[in-house]
Parts: structure tokens; sequence; C-alpha cells
């Protein structure tokens, strides 16, 4: 029984101190949430430049919108080291630029 | 006296009238300066040299021929960010150790390819432009002809699937798009047949971002701009054309009713 209850206690403990502020401000959990908020950024930048090939056949509303997700993740991209900034911000433009492009194409048609 | 001399007048200019009409192509051929042919092996070969030497290292060979049989231009000039003019990316070993450019996953990192670390170092810090001609000898064998450039046939290799270059590593094109159209350009000298543009073997290689806006950005400044001269000089259809691509003094890929080769 006093086993038993020791093991709940330990378990109890280890939950409480995993959920602390001790790991939340320790560098293992800041390199942790870099990674998560890296992945993040990094799935949004894949999925807006995955649609260039097919930018001729979005409507404009899509065209739109993907040109305003540029606009927010430009903001993001800023924020990473330089080497990584400069080289996603060249990429993202080029991405962006076509979907102005074919915007632009379909408003003048 | 005087009709048989208009006769004689008019047949002189129909002659000359005539060998004009079936040399102009040819005199087209010969008009434009075209750069001397490189040896096949050597066509798009680079040699990059933007921070090397000055950091005490022989320059980059780089191979366009061994590297289109692995991936499309698009894997490196949109997903990579090469820019297309040889200098003009900020390639470092930082950047490299980074993972990003040559470094990037599926490429030289040390698994799918050989990495930066000793002894791969010569491997490309050579600052030999025909590097790798032997290699190149026994690739071109076994792919299709073409007479000018690298003297293989690209787009006929690609088709025959006598090479399967990965066409992405991270961003994923959201679908293939059937290119039907063809783009129909008129040349500017007369009696040289039209330049026909097709979409389709373009975006096997490339993405739409690679040409779009920045090469051709036709619905704002049309296509009244794209002359030989400019394209010799490197723009428009010359940015790939002159260098890595089938070059540009082969003129029947473009000008497919062109009498010239």
């Amino acid at each position: 029984m006093m086993k038993r209850t020791s093991g709940i206690l330990v378990l109890m403990m280890l939950a409480a101190f995993s959920q602390s502020s001790f790991f939340a401000d320790s560098p293992v959990s800041s390199l942790v949430v870099q990674e998560v908020h890296a992945q993040e950024w990094k799935d949004e930048f894949d999925d807006i430049c995955g649609k260039t090939t097919n930018a001729t056949n979005l409507s404009r509303e899509e065209l739109k919108a993907l040109i305003d997700r540029c606009d927010k993740l430009r903001v993001t991209i800023n924020q990473l080291e330089e080497t990584q900034k400069k080289v996603y911000l060249k990429r993202l433009s080029l991405c962006q630029d076509l979907f102005s492009y074919v915007l632009q194409s379909k408003e003048k048609d | 006296m005087p009709y048989k001399a208009g006769w004689l007048i008019v047949s002189l200019f129909v002659a000359v009238s005539l060998f004009l009409f079936a040399s102009q192509a040819t005199q087209a051929g010969e008009f434009w300066a075209f750069p001397p042919d490189a040896p096949a092996p050597e066509y798009g070969n680079l040699l990059m040299n933007r921070t090397s030497e000055k950091n005490g290292q022989k320059p980059v060979i780089f191979s366009h021929w061994l590297h289109r049989t692995k991936f499309t231009c698009r894997v490196c000039h949109f997903e990579l960010e090469f820019n297309m003019k040889i200098n003009t990316t900020e390639i470092t070993e930082k950047t490299n150790q980074a993972g990003l450019h040559c470094g990037a996953a599926s490429c030289h990192d040390g698994k799918a390819s050989f990495g930066h670390q000793e002894p791969h170092c010569k491997k490309c810090h050579s600052g030999n432009k025909t590097d790798g001609s032997e290699k190149f000898n026994e690739h071109a064998s076994r792919l299709p002809k073409s007479p000018f450039g690298n003297h293989i046939d690209w787009g006929e290799a690609l088709k025959k699937g006598l090479i399967s270059p990965v066409h992405y590593i991270s961003i994923k094109p959201s679908e293939d798009i059937e290119f039907k159209e063809q783009l129909v350009l008129d040349a500017g000298w007369t009696n040289i047949p039209p330049a026909v543009f097709p979409h389709k073997p373009h975006v096997q290689w490339l993405d739409c971002n690679n040409c779009h806006p920045d090469i051709f950005n036709i619905k704002k400044k049309t296509t009244k701009h794209f002359e030989m001269i400019r394209i010799l000089n490197g723009e428009f259809c010359g940015v790939c054309h002159m260098s890595v691509a089938f070059p540009m003094n082969n003129c029947k890929p473009c000008h497919p009713g062109i009498k010239r080769k």
C-alpha cells in the first residue's frame, strides 16, 4: 500500500515538474519551441510555394489569399537568423511575384 | 531590243530574289555572333568563384549535365535558391554546413551524396572546368544525341525515361498541369519562320516562377522585346539557352520551319 502511494506521489511530482516553469525557461524548452515554430513556418512556406505550378488555375480570390499569406510569412522569416532569412525571403518573393503576376494577368483579361 | 532587255532585268530580279530567299536562313544564322561551341563535356560547366579564391580555395566546378540527370532545374533554381546568374548567390561554407544550397538534405549532406568535409573538398574546389569529362562520355554514350551544346538531347532523354531527375525535394508542386498552348512569335527577319514556344517541355524542368515574372513579364511588357540581339546578350530565352539548355546556334528547335540545323 505504502509502495503504491509513493509510486503515485512520484508520478504526480514528475507530472507537476514537467509542467512547471523550470523547463519552460530552460534552453532545452526554448529549442523545442523554436523547432516547433520552425516547422510551422516551413510547412506554411512549402504549402504556399507548392501552389506556384497551379497558379494559373487559381481564382483571383485564391491568389489574393496566397499573396496575403506571403506577406504574413515574410514577417516570420524576417525574424530568422541572417542566412536563413536571406535564402527564404528570396524564395518567398519568387512565389509571391508569380502569384501577383498571374493575378494581374487575370485582372487585365 | 528593249523587249529583250526588259526580260533580262525581270529574270535577273527573280533569280536574285530566289537566291536571297533560299539563303536567308543561312544568312540569319551566320549574321548573329553566336558564341563558339564549347567541348560537349564542358558545355554548362561553371567555375564558381564568388569567395573561394579570396578564402584561399580553388574555385568550385559545377557540372550542369551531371546534376540535371538527378534533379530538374526547379530543385536548384527555386527550392535551393540558386540564382540563374553565376556568382550572384551567396553560397558559403556556412550555408552549406547549415543544410542550405549545396548542403541541402538529399544533396551534398553526407548521406545522399558526399558532404562538406575532408576528403571531399577537392571534388568541388578543383578549379578545373574540364573535371568529369570521362564520366560525361560514359553518360552521353547512352543518351539521345543532339548537334550542339552537350550533344545530348535532354528533352528526349527525359521523354524516353533514360533519365529520371527528381522534381522536388521539399516543396511539392500542387499538381501537374497540362500546358498545351504554344506561343508563336513572328521573326524579325523576312522569310525566317516564326519562333514557337511550347510550355510543356519547359515545365517538365522548371517552376513557373523561374520564368515569370522576372524573365518574362509578358502581360506587362508584351513580347515585342524578344529580339535575337537581346537573347544573345543573355536576356529572355538567353538566360538558359546560351549557357545550359541547347544553345542558340541550334536554330531548329525554336524556329521549326527553318531549313538550317
